[in-house]
């Protein structure tokens, strides 16, 4: 259950940030505050950074920190669905191996 | 000779990028302290720790504007050296040496994640 939360957690950021890469890229600097991208985007910022703050409460503070790096691994996948990027052999490995670093963290 | 060259140029050109970089994963990691301290209802250190985390957010876009993202990218690994160390040093937080591995493990991870654009 811990780990879902880590997840999550990490999913809402990755979210939050491709959102407002969305609304900077669509908006001029006055419509972005009010896109729906953008207030969706402080929505999953505000939830993620909610659950972030409760992990603290109940997990180690050095093996949550690096686990925020999964939200690169989230980021990679939007990237590719929703921005249709090309993700390279040498980032799927990068992938695997901060997967591999998440398990052996949380032993 | 010339790569060697190449490598000292680069470091040069990035330098203040870096050095920016450097400052925004402190800052995030002191922010994550600071709701760590804070996480038994003391408001006070949740909000300072949105301050401090909002200031490296502002560094971390200055060193965007300062350096190339293939060099500052990889310098997000940072995070997790800085966030051993605090929680060493300051919370008195022991990893197991799995664990460790696991910290260098993430942090070949980003290296490589954001080596391959």
């Amino acid at each position: 259950m811990l780990y879902v939360l880590v997840v999550l957690m990490t999913l809402f950021g990755a979210v939050a940030s491709a959102l407002f890469k969305k609304a900077t890229g669509d908006y001029s600097f006055k419509r972005l505050l009010f896109s729906s991208a953008f207030i969706l985007g402080v929505l999953f910022y505000g939830l993620g950074a909610l659950l972030n703050i409760y992990l603290l409460t109940i997990m180690q503070y050095s093996k949550l920190v690096p686990m925020i790096s999964l939200s690169y691994i989230w980021s990679m996948v939007i990237a590719k669905v929703f921005f249709k990027e090309k993700i390279s052999g040498l980032k799927i490995s990068g992938l695997l191996v901060l997967i591999i670093g998440v398990v052996l963290i949380s032993i | 000779m010339t790569n060697l060259h190449c490598y000292k140029q680069s470091i040069e050109h990035n330098k203040k990028g870096i050095i920016l970089m450097v400052i925004s994963s402190l800052c995030v990691c002191l922010g994550q302290l600071m709701w760590k301290l804070g996480a038994d209802h003391q408001i006070l250190f949740l909000l300072i720790g949105f301050f401090i985390y909002g200031i490296g957010a502002i560094f971390m876009v200055l060193a965007y504007k300062n350096g190339s993202l293939s060099v500052l990218q990889p310098l997000l690994s940072l995070n997790c050296l800085f966030s051993f160390i605090i929680g060493w040093c300051v919370l008195r937080e022991s990893l197991s040496p799995i664990n460790i591995f696991g910290v260098l493990a993430i942090m070949l991870g980003v290296v490589l994640i954001s080596g391959g654009d």
